[in-house]
C-alpha cells in the first residue's frame, strides 16, 4: 500500500508499436473488460449449480470491493466499513421494495442512502489519518452491524428479511450480477484516470503536499467515500437478490475488514485487483468447501503473508511475471 | 439504581483500563493499532479454561498458565508479522486484523463457537454493599485491574527497564542513539500487553462468557479508551477507562442497554471532532 502505484510508474518504450499500443490503451482496456465480463457471465451460465453459486459470490464481492477500491485503493484510505454499506444495500432495498417501491427505484434508492451514510461517516473521520481511520471506520461497521440487530421493528433483527424478487428468473439475475460487475470494473477504470482518480493518486502520495498545491482533498476524499459506499450497496442489493433473504450476521463488522483483506490481496488501486482478491477470499474457501473458522483462519494467514512479502498484492506479481516474460505493455 | 450504575460502571471502567493500558503500551513503542490483543486475550482465556477443566489443574495454576500463554502469543504476534511493517504504517492495522483473524480462527478451530463459562472458586459469591450488589468476579476484575495498572506504572517510572520502554515510546531514534536496544524493547512491550491481555481474560472470563470472539468488540472501546487517554498515555489510558466505563453503564441504564457499544462510538465522534489529541495529553501525536 505504501508503495507507489502502478499506474504512477511509466514503462517508457519508444517503438511505433509501442506508441500504438498506448495510445488505443484506453478502449483497449474498456473492450478487454467487456470480454471479461462477458466470459464470466457464459461461466455463471453454463457452469452447474454449485460452481455459479460461488462464481455468483465471487462477482458480487468483486462489486464491493471495486466499490472500496476507490477510497482504499486510489486514495490510500484504509476504509473497514465497506462491509455496513453492503449490508445498508440490502436491507435498504429489501425495505424500500416491502414499502411498495419496484425493484428499479429501490436499488438506486439503496445507493443513494448508503452514500448519504458515507457521507456522514466521511465527514468525521476524513479528518483522521491512516489509523485512526481504519479504527473509526471499523466502529462504524460494528455500530452498523448493532443496528441491523436492534433495529426490531424494521429489520426484524436477528431472523432477518425475505427480499421480493425484482428479476423474473434466475438467467435475468445473472444477466444483471455479470453486467453490474463489468460495469463496476470499467466504472472503476474511468474513476482511476479521471480528475478524480489523479486527485486521490496526489492524496495517496503525500496528503499534506497534495492541499499545498491546491488539490481540494476533504472534497476529493469525501467524493471518494460516497461513491465506494453508493458501489457497495449496489452489490448489497445483489446478494438479497441472489439470497433471497438477508441477516445482520451477512453484514457483521468484520466483513468490510474481509472485504479491505480482499482487496490488499488481489492488488489495491487495480482494475483487475478486487476480482482477483475476491475470487481468493471467496472462491477458494467455498470451493474447498471449507467450514468458516479454517477458511477465515486461512485467509488471516495468506493476508498477513501477502501484505508482508507482496506489498501490491497478487497483481504486481502478475506485474513481475508479464514484465520477465516479455516487453508488452500490460494493462 | 444510579449507585448500582456506578458500582457497574466501575467495573466495566476496570476492563476497559487493563485493556487500554495494553493497546497504549504497544501503540507507544511500534505505532501499530494492536487489534490482535483481542485474539491474545480469546487464546489466554481459552488456555485458563482448558488447564482447569480439561488437564485438572488447580484454578490459579491454570490462570498463570493463561497469562503465560497471553505474553507468549503476543511476542509472537510481533515476531512473525508487526516486526516486518514497522517501516509501513498504513499497512500496520490491517496486518494487526489479520493477526486478529488468525488468532480468533485458531481458537474456532481449536475449542469450538460456543459459549463457556470460566469459573473461579468465588464464582457464585456476591457482595452487597448498602443497596448495591457486587458479583465477587466484578471485585475481582477491578482489583486485578487496580494492582497490575499501579504495577505497570511503578515499572514503568521506576525501573531502568521501564525507563527504556518510555524512551523508545517517546522517540525511538533518540533512544536508540542512547544505546536503547530497540529489538529488545519491543519485544518486552509486547509480553507486558500479552500479560495485561491475560489478567483480562482472567478478569473478563469469570464475568461474561468465553468464545472465540469474546474480546473483539470489547477492544473498539479500549481503542476509544485510547484516543481519549491520549496515545502512549498509561495513566491517560487508566482515566479515560473508568470514564468510559461509567458513560456506557449509565447509557445502558438510562438508554437503551443494546446500544452500550453505541456510547463508546459517540466519545470517539466527539473526541475526534473536538480534541483529537485526547483528554489527558499534551498533543505531541494527534488522531487527525
Amino acid at each position: 500500500m505504501t508503495e507507489r502505484p502502478a499506474i504512477l510508474r511509466s514503462t517508457p518504450d519508444g517503438s511505433a508499436a509501442g506508441r500504438l499500443l498506448r495510445r488505443l490503451t484506453p478502449a483497449r482496456d474498456y473492450i478487454g473488460i467487456a470480454l471479461l465480463g462477458a466470459g464470466l457471465w457464459i461461466l455463471l451460465i453454463e457452469t452447474n449449480a454449485f460452481y455459479s453459486s460461488v462464481l455468483t459470490g465471487i462477482l458480487i464481492w468483486t462489486i464491493a470491493t471495486s466499490g472500496l477500491n476507490i477510497i482504499a485503493g486510489l486514495g490510500g484510505y484504509p476504509s473497514l466499513v465497506q462491509g455496513a454499506f453492503y449490508g445498508v444495500g440490502a436491507y435498504g432495498s429489501a425495505i424500500a421494495m416491502q414499502w411498495g417501491q419496484p425493484f428499479w427505484a429501490a436499488v438506486p434508492e439503496a445507493m443513494v442512502a448508503a452514500g448519504f451514510l458515507g457521507l456522514v461517516i466521511g465527514l468525521v473521520f476524513s479528518r483522521t489519518r491512516g489509523q485512526y481511520f481504519a479504527i473509526g471506520t471499523l466502529f462504524s461497521g460494528l455500530v452498523v452491524a448493532l443496528v441491523l440487530n436492534n433495529w426490531r421493528s424494521l429489520t426484524h433483527g436477528a431472523l432477518g428479511l425475505s427480499v421480493d424478487f425484482g428479476f423474473a428468473n434466475l438467467d435475468q439475475l445473472n444477466i444483471a450480477i455479470a453486467a453490474a460487475a463489468t460495469l463496476t470494473l470499467a466504472l472503476f477504470r474511468f474513476v482511476s484516470r479521471s480528475r478524480l482518480g489523479w486527485r486521490l493518486l496526489t492524496i495517496l502520495e503525500d496528503e499534506d503536499l497534495a492541499e499545498h498545491i491546491g488539490v481540494p482533498t476533504t472534497r476529493t476524499k469525501l467524493t471518494a467515500f460516497v461513491l465506494s459506499a453508493a458501489i457497495g450497496a449496489m452489490a448489497g442489493t445483489l446478494i438479497g437478490q441472489y439470497n433471497g433473504t438477508i441477516s445482520p450476521d451477512l453484514f457483521d463488522y468484520y466483513v468490510g475488514f474481509v472485504m479491505f483483506v480482499a482487496l490488499s490481496v488481489g492488488g489495491a488501486g487495480r482494475v483487475l485487483g478486487p476480482l482477483l482478491g475476491s475470487a481468493f477470499i471467496v472462491g477458494v474457501p467455498n470451493l474447498l468447501n471449507l467450514p468458516s473458522g479454517i477458511g477465515l483462519l486461512l485467509a488471516g494467514l495468506i493476508f498477513v503473508v501477502v501484505i508482508i512479502v507482496l506489498p501490491g498484492g497478487f497483481m504486481s506479481a502478475i506485474d513481475a511475471l508479464v514484465h520477465k516474460l516479455g516487453p508488452k505493455a500490460r494493462s | 439504581m444510579l449507585a448500582q450504575a456506578v458500582a457497574n460502571g466501575v467495573v466495566l471502567g476496570a476492563l476497559f483500563a487493563l485493556l487500554g493500558a495494553g493497546l497504549t503500551l504497544t501503540y507507544g513503542v511500534l505505532q501499530v493499532p494492536n487489534f490482535a490483543q483481542a485474539g491474545v486475550i480469546t487464546l489466554a482465556a481459552y488456555t485458563m479454561l482448558w488447564l482447569n477443566q480439561s488437564a485438572h489443574w488447580s484454578f490459579w495454576l491454570a490462570v498463570l498458565g493463561g497469562l503465560a500463554m497471553g505474553g507468549v502469543v503476543s511476542v509472537l504476534t510481533e515476531r512473525v508479522a508487526y516486526r516486518f511493517v514497522r517501516t509501513r504504517p498504513l499497512a500496520a492495522p490491517v496486518v494487526a486484523l489479520g493477526m486478529l483473524l488468525v488468532l480468533d480462527n485458531i481458537a474456532l478451530v481449536l475449542f469450538g463457537g460456543d459459549h463457556v463459562s470460566l469459573s473461579p472458586p468465588y464464582a457464585g459469591d456476591v457482595i452487597h454493599l448498602g443497596p448495591v450488589s457486587i458479583p465477587a468476579v466484578g471485585v475481582a476484575l477491578v482489583a486485578t485491574a487496580a494492582v497490575s495498572l499501579l504495577g505497570l506504572y511503578l515499572f514503568l517510572q521506576r525501573t531502568r527497564t521501564g525507563r527504556a520502554l518510555r524512551a523508545v515510546s517517546q522517540n525511538a531514534e533518540a533512544a536508540a542513539m542512547l544505546g536503547v536496544r530497540l529489538e529488545r524493547q519491543y519485544g518486552i512491550a509486547f509480553f507486558i500487553s500479552g500479560i495485561l491481555a491475560g489478567l483480562a481474560a482472567f478478569a473478563y472470563g469469570p464475568v461474561y462468557a468465553v468464545f472465540p470472539y469474546m474480546a473483539d468488540a470489547i477492544l473498539l472501546n479500549a481503542f476509544v479508551v485510547v484516543v481519549l487517554g491520549g496515545l502512549g498515555n498509561v495513566v491517560g489510558a487508566a482515566a479515560a477507562g473508568l470514564l468510559l466505563g461509567l458513560l456506557e453503564s449509565f447509557g445502558a441504564v438510562y438508554v437503551s442497554a443494546a446500544y452500550q457499544t453505541l456510547i463508546g462510538f459517540a466519545v470517539l465522534l466527539l473526541m475526534i471532532v473536538l480534541r483529537p489529541s485526547g483528554l489527558f495529553s499534551s498533543g505531541e501525536r494527534r488522531v487527525a
